[in-house]
């Protein structure tokens, strides 16, 4: 047995292959270039689709859900830079702080996801309600007015995907932060790379005014007090943390995994619907809302088809251009 | 030795070391546990809700504390078979989509061949489409293939327990795939070339030399492709159409109001998922201190 | 080294993979042992509140008995709670409490299989008009292959729809006793299905203000749901039909005959009410979670959900506007292609029996299209037999009225401006 592999191994990639990638061609593949082709069709599910090469399909959707898009795609990227916000101390702490509780705390982690989804959103819309534990105390305490509320808004949606896809974007960062050897971070800070200098804190005022503003612009509150809110609490965060031990050592390392994180944060959350339609209301519906609604309740496959396509075009496109700026070599990212 | 090399007085620390390293000790750790609470956070409510009595359907609102959902936890119709069916296709659907994923991480970082950049393509498309996509699309060929005379009838329609397994597959290999690679790619050849050295043939050291050493990434793998099955919902529902999984029956049961019972299942699942990580952290634990 | 850390090591390794085996048997032999007894074989007389065995033996004409003993399956896809159920009480004995189970067979379920023989297959399939089309009609339809289900129940426009592709089957009356006997006369005129050829209406339902009492008082008018007062804490449905038919009421127009000016009209106090952020959310059938968790006080709603919701809130009341509600009907039919279409006939003229109706009725809390199903119930449960939101009394049957049939293209443009407003 081990000669015979031994002779004929040239075949062996292709043997390990095949048996996946069949399985991928016939079920992902061949019904994707299927509905490829209904993007590009006309007719009602009634009267039945004709190929026509109906470009416009294309450009009318585009124009149509514009809006949709573009939520869309601040949702998403608002969701993932929160979510590394979050995530990146968390996996920093796990990576080199855990100790022998590493493991537990990966699997605390990833637990939520033994719970179905469903169940864990409809618990936030007990722990959001309007009279609630959170937003009713607040109310009772005079904090904010009557008619404040969490759920129903973008927030509220962008909260609900940033949660979802945690766990998602802190693995990836755990395990490039585990790869890094800890004698580079010692050496560097033995040479003198002080904890602070103003590249923390200008970092910190910029990625902080940027990021609360984008968020207040989405979820329609004030944009100017958010800008200033966050350029203050950015450059504390900036001063106190950002040293440039990370900055130069442990960020450039820690990159694939970032770029890993980023990826399976960003795609699902573009394309999500469920919690815009649990938690959302309808000035803040996203685009896969729209294509959930063409698919199963207007049946307009070509629409659909065509949105779908866009969608994923967009998705690769915003790939493609991290890839290049991060220089990683193939789309899955060098090491997860 | 020449001339004694003085030694270099470490420079007194300032302020903002302190501070970092402050942070370092106490900050981070602190912070780390308020997140990992963050995450938990709905699945306590959830638990919590499960011991709830509600006044009638809709179970939203604490009222009263019950043991009598936990006593009878399969009562609303359906809810058992929904889950057995969540368990059976999610480890189905994890060890074939494991084994095939693996083989072809292994395939893409350990050999030359042609063709590779359509590989990656072809792996990581299907984590950039919305699963809605990936659904409709499935519930159309498994329609159509009614049609073709080399697929027996009744092979894919009517749909049921079968193609949402395949569904599952399908979606997970690619999931795999990442993370097994990243576990093999990090990893030194020149224990398997040792190995062969040895007199091994490839087929001994891939089960005594590799397979061990890459058995964290498989398992992390399996693990991540269970969670997605036994979750997923939208690519489920396209490819259901009879049968009932555990997530499908709760989406049912949402207007007339989800029953405790369902929270009860969920609380069971993850706690005794937490469970078996705890005891076998435990037994970790005590292994090496007997050593 | 190898002696000492070999037995704890692999003693190691057995105790946890015992404790890992015997925690999954554990929880399995758990699942296994708590599976209510028999499945679905809960007495039929346990029931409470649902009607003894001896109503069908009121019923005006002869229920099944006719028929025979057909045999055979039935394979019956419905929305939920649309039956009645058994309300088995759980271990705790009690009924009302949170181990309470709804379970099926429901007993005219078990009534009909001793009546005919026939095993029922029955699945709270439908969710959604359209997206049960989607997934379970429409993929088999199109390619002249029959559907997995024999008997379905589609609201007014799927049914109108249905028609008009010719993918249903005309209902076989010819051994009947109680269908189209019993049905009561307005529902032979219906445009889409005159005589009631094709479809046989299951329950009838109302669209009208849904509201918390004790937060908003009574409410009577449409104005309601364009009242600032209401701001955030407000619902819409999902469904074009209900909404732009109220709105359109609203302006004093007939939803049976609107025109494209008037329907644009209404679409645009729709729009202006979203624009405004009055509108919470638009929802399907999960408006009755907000407004059982308090977050929305007042919504569009359906007659026969806020009955079954008033034990989670007993304070939430529905009201049809006097200027006017909006009537539907859930539609019982065959489609095409369906292999057991016998026994599906015979499922229909079992329930159009009165005594039958009573039973389902007495449950559900809808709209009862079968004649003489009110004195039936009154036999069994006067409160409801007297409930207007189950019998509606003359005046509210002259204001509500159902959405005009529309073709193909101006269902799609109506369905595209609906969808353009509600942000889809």
């Amino acid at each position: 047995m081990g000669e015979w592999a031994f002779r004929h191994r040239q075949w062996a990639p292709y043997l390990l292959l095949a048996p996946g990638l069949i399985w991928l061609a016939i079920f992902y593949a061949f019904p994707a270039f299927q509905m490829f082709l209904a993007s590009l069709s006309v007719g009602t599910i009634e009267t039945g689709f004709t190929f026509t090469f109906q470009v416009s399909n294309y450009t009318d959707s585009l124009t149509r859900y514009s809006d949709q898009f573009i939520r869309s795609l601040a949702y998403g990227l608002a969701a993932t830079i929160i979510a590394f916000l979050i995530a990146f101390p968390l996996a920093y702490a796990i990576a080199f702080r855990a100790g022998r509780y590493r493991n537990l705390m990966l699997f605390l982690v990833i637990a939520p996801f033994f719970t179905s989804f469903l169940l864990r959103t409809l618990s936030w819309k007990i722990i959001l309600s309007d009279n609630g534990m959170i937003v009713g105390v607040l109310k009772s305490l005079g904090v904010v007015p009557e008619d404040f509320r969490l759920l129903a808004t973008p927030a509220a949606v962008v909260a609900g995907i940033t949660y979802n896809f945690l766990p998602f974007m802190t693995l990836p960062l755990y395990v490039a932060l585990e790869k890094i050897d800890r004698r580079l971070v010692e050496a560097a800070e033995d040479l003198y790379a002080g904890p602070w200098r103003p590249g923390g804190t200008i970092v910190g005022t910029l990625v902080g005014a940027g990021l609360v503003g984008v968020l207040t612009w989405i979820f329609e509150w004030s944009v100017p007090a958010g800008v200033v809110f966050g350029a203050v609490v950015g450059g504390l965060i900036g001063t106190l943390f950002v040293s440039q031990s990370f900055l130069w050592v442990i960020l450039p390392l820690s990159l694939p995994g970032v770029f890993a994180g980023s990826l399976l944060t960003f795609i699902p959350a573009v394309g999500d619907y469920v919690n815009a339609e649990l938690l959302g209301t309808p000035t803040a519906q996203m685009i896969g809302n729209v294509i959930q609604s063409r698919f199963l309740k207007v049946n307009d496959i070509p629409t659909a088809s065509a949105l779908s396509f866009t969608l994923m075009a967009m998705i690769l496109f915003a790939v493609f251009i991290y890839a290049r700026a991060l220089g990683t070599e193939d789309l899955t990212g060098g090491a997860v | 030795m020449g001339t004694a090399i003085p030694a270099v007085q470490a420079a007194p620390r300032p302020l903002s070391q302190r501070i970092a390293r402050v942070f370092d000790r106490w900050l981070l750790p602190i912070y780390a546990v308020m997140a990992v609470l963050y995450l938990m956070l709905p699945v306590a409510v959830m638990i919590l809700f499960s011991f709830n009595d509600p006044v009638g359907k809709f179970n939203l609102v604490w009222h009263e504390f019950s043991l009598a959902a936990w006593q009878n936890p399969l009562a609303p119709p359906g809810l058992g078979s929904a889950v057995l069916n969540s368990l059976i296709v999610a480890f189905l659907a994890t060890i074939f989509a494991t084994i095939l994923g693996t083989l072809i991480a292994l395939a893409l970082v350990r050999h030359r061949f042609r063709g590779r950049s359509a590989t990656n393509l072809l792996i990581f498309l299907p984590m950039s489409t919305p699963e809605i996509v990936l659904g409709s699309s499935l519930l159309t060929l498994f329609i159509a293939t009614n049609q073709y005379a080399f697929v027996p009838e009744g092979t894919f329609y009517p749909l049921g327990l079968h193609t949402v397994l395949i569904a599952h597959i399908m979606f997970n290999i690619s999931f795999v795939v990442v993370t097994v690679k990243a576990r093999v790619e990090g990893f030194p050849r020149n224990l398997e070339e040792a190995g062969l050295d040895l007199y091994a043939n490839e087929w001994t050291v891939f089960w005594k030399v590799t397979f061990p050493l890459i058995l964290p990434g498989i398992l992390a793998a399996a693990l991540l492709a269970f969670s997605l099955s036994i979750d997923d919902f939208v690519v489920t529902n396209f490819t259901a159409g009879q049968a009932t999984t555990f997530p499908l029956w709760i989406y049912g049961a949402q207007k007339t109001g989800v029953p405790v019972q369902a929270n009860v299942i969920g609380s069971m699942i993850f706690l005794s998922a937490v469970g078996l990580v705890v005891i076998s952290v435990l037994l970790q634990r005590r292994s090496s201190a007997g050593r | 080294m190898t002696e000492r850390d070999s037995s704890p090591l692999t003693g190691a390794l057995s105790r946890r993979r015992l404790l890992q085996g015997s925690a999954l048997a554990g929880i399995g032999a758990f699942i296994a042992a708590c599976r209510p007894a028999g499945g679905g074989v809960a007495s039929p007389t346990a029931a409470g509140s649902t009607a003894p065995t001896e109503a069908p033996s009121t019923g005006a004409s002869a229920p099944a008995a006719s028929t025979g003993q057909l045999g055979g399956k039935l394979n019956f896809a419905n929305w939920t709670a649309y039956i009645d159920l058994t309300v088995d009480p759980g271990p705790d004995g009690q009924e009302g409490t949170a181990d309470d189970a709804y379970v099926l067979p429901s007993p005219t379920l078990d009534q009909f299989t001793q009546a005919t023989g026939i095993e029922v297959n029955y699945k709270e399939a439908v969710n959604d008009n359209e997206e049960f089309y989607g997934t379970d009609l429409q993929g088999p339809l199109s390619q002249n292959q029959p559907t997995a289900w024999d008997l379905i129940v589609m609201t007014d426009f799927m049914a109108a729809r249905l028609i008009r592709q010719g993918w249903v089957e005309t209902i076989d009356t010819s051994g009947m006793t109680n269908f189209p006997t019993n049905l009561e006369d307005a529902y032979l005129t219906r445009t889409f299905d005159p005589g009631a050829k094709m479809t046989a209406p299951w329950q009838s339902g109302m669209t009208g203000i849904g509201f918390d009492s004790a937060k908003t008082g009574e409410l009577s008018s449409l104005d309601d749901f364009w009242d600032p007062k209401y701001k955030g804490k407000l619902d819409y449905l999902s469904e074009m039909r209900d909404a732009v038919g109220l709105s359109a009421i609203r302006l004093g127009f007939d939803p049976s005959t609107i025109t494209d000016d008037q329907f644009d009209k209404s679409l645009a106090e729709i729009k202006k009410a979203i624009d405004s952020k009055l509108v919470r959310t638009i929802k399907g059938n999960d408006y009755l979670t907000d407004l059982a968790s308090g977050d929305v006080i007042v919504s569009m709603a359906w007659s026969g959900d806020i009955i079954q919701l008033n034990k989670d809130k007993p304070t939430l009341a529905f009201a049809v506007a006097k200027e006017g509600g909006m009537l539907w009907t859930d539609n019982m039919m065959i489609p095409k292609g369906a292999p057991n279409k016998k026994q599906a006939e015979a499922f229909i003229d079992f329930y159009y029996d009165p005594g039958i109706a009573a039973q389902v009725e007495d449950f559900v809390n809808y709209v009862c299209p079968v004649k003489g199903a009110k004195e039936a119930l009154l036999a069994i449960n006067p409160d409801n037999a007297n409930n207007p939101l189950m019998f509606p009394p003359a005046d509210v049957l002259a204001r509500i009225k159902v959405f005009k049939g529309l073709d193909e293209a101006t269902e799609k443009k109506y369905l595209n401006a609906w969808n353009t407003v509600i942000g889809l």
